[in-house]
């Protein structure tokens, strides 16, 4: 039991929000891609998390210690069609291929995960507080 | 006197050691709000050592005639450790994560509180032997 490593627990979780803010920003303002260097439209992206974990503590039976985005993969969903005849990239019928990138559902993503990190800045407040207390003792 | 002068100082780390690994167990389960199949956690203490204590007093221990001879589970209020529990029966999403935010919050401004308390008992204690030894 660190006297600071707990401050860790709650960091890697700021840690983790923030990139996920990051990967949601990065979304939105590719919402209008509609040409990569794969020769297809944008595709979104998505944050995997895990709880941060050691092979070793779990064979020792601990506990996990905070969270970590393991890996950022990409949705495989449909590409949205838009009727668009005068654009370069259109297709015989006039379609253009546009991002899977839903907008509404990006923002509310960025909700959840503004709130969890303020979640996680009072947690991370509290401990420092009792910290503060403990060095208090015997004044 | 002076053999049993900080029982109390030491009963009452105990009780900061558990109140510190419950906070330890609150912050985890905060970080992982937002993680797939994640299940939460909380620590038990207190009751286990209130049975400890009220044990001692009036309870019974093993007889022992060698020393490889095992006591009666945690007995003594020394061997009470704090115990952390996973809640793998409940789910509150659909991806199988059952973190509840409000009852995460509450326990940690609850912890918080107790935790603060116990630090001031523990205080009080060294200013009353600083009473005494000044006189």
């Amino acid at each position: 039991m660190g006297f600071l490593s707990s401050i860790d627990i709650s960091g890697s979780a700021l840690t983790a929000q923030r990139l996920r803010m990051d990967v949601i920003s990065e979304n939105i303002a590719n919402a209008e891609t509609t040409m990569t260097d794969t020769g297809e439209p944008y595709r979104r992206k998505v944050c995997v998390m895990a709880p941060r974990q050691s092979f070793s503590s779990v064979l020792d039976g601990e506990m996990a210690k905070g969270v970590m985005v393991t890996d950022i993969i990409e949705d495989g969903s449909d590409f949205e069609l838009e009727y668009d005849p005068d654009n370069p990239l259109a297709n015989a019928e006039g379609y253009v291929l546009k991002p899977n990138v839903d907008e509404v559902e990006e923002i509310i993503d960025l909700m959840e995960a503004t709130r969890s990190y303020e979640a996680n800045v009072t947690a991370l407040n509290a401990t420092k507080n009792m910290a503060a207390k403990a060095l208090s003792i015997g004044d | 006197m002076l053999n049993n002068l900080f029982d109390k100082v030491n009963l009452l780390q105990k009780g900061l050691d558990a109140s510190w690994k419950r906070n330890e167990v609150i912050m985890n389960n905060i970080a992982n709000v937002d993680t797939p199949g994640f299940k939460s956690s909380s620590v038990g203490f207190e009751a286990e050592m209130k049975r400890a204590l009220e044990e001692g007093e009036h309870g019974f221990s093993a007889k022992v005639t060698r020393p490889e001879h095992y006591q009666f589970a945690s007995n003594l209020p020394d061997e009470i450790q704090p115990a952390v529990v996973t809640n793998t029966d409940t789910s509150y999403r659909q991806d199988g994560n059952n973190v509840d935010i409000d009852y995460e919050s509450t326990q940690l401004a609850k912890n918080t509180l107790w935790y603060d308390t116990l630090i001031e008992k523990v205080s009080s204690e060294f200013r009353k032997l600083k009473t005494v030894i000044n006189g």
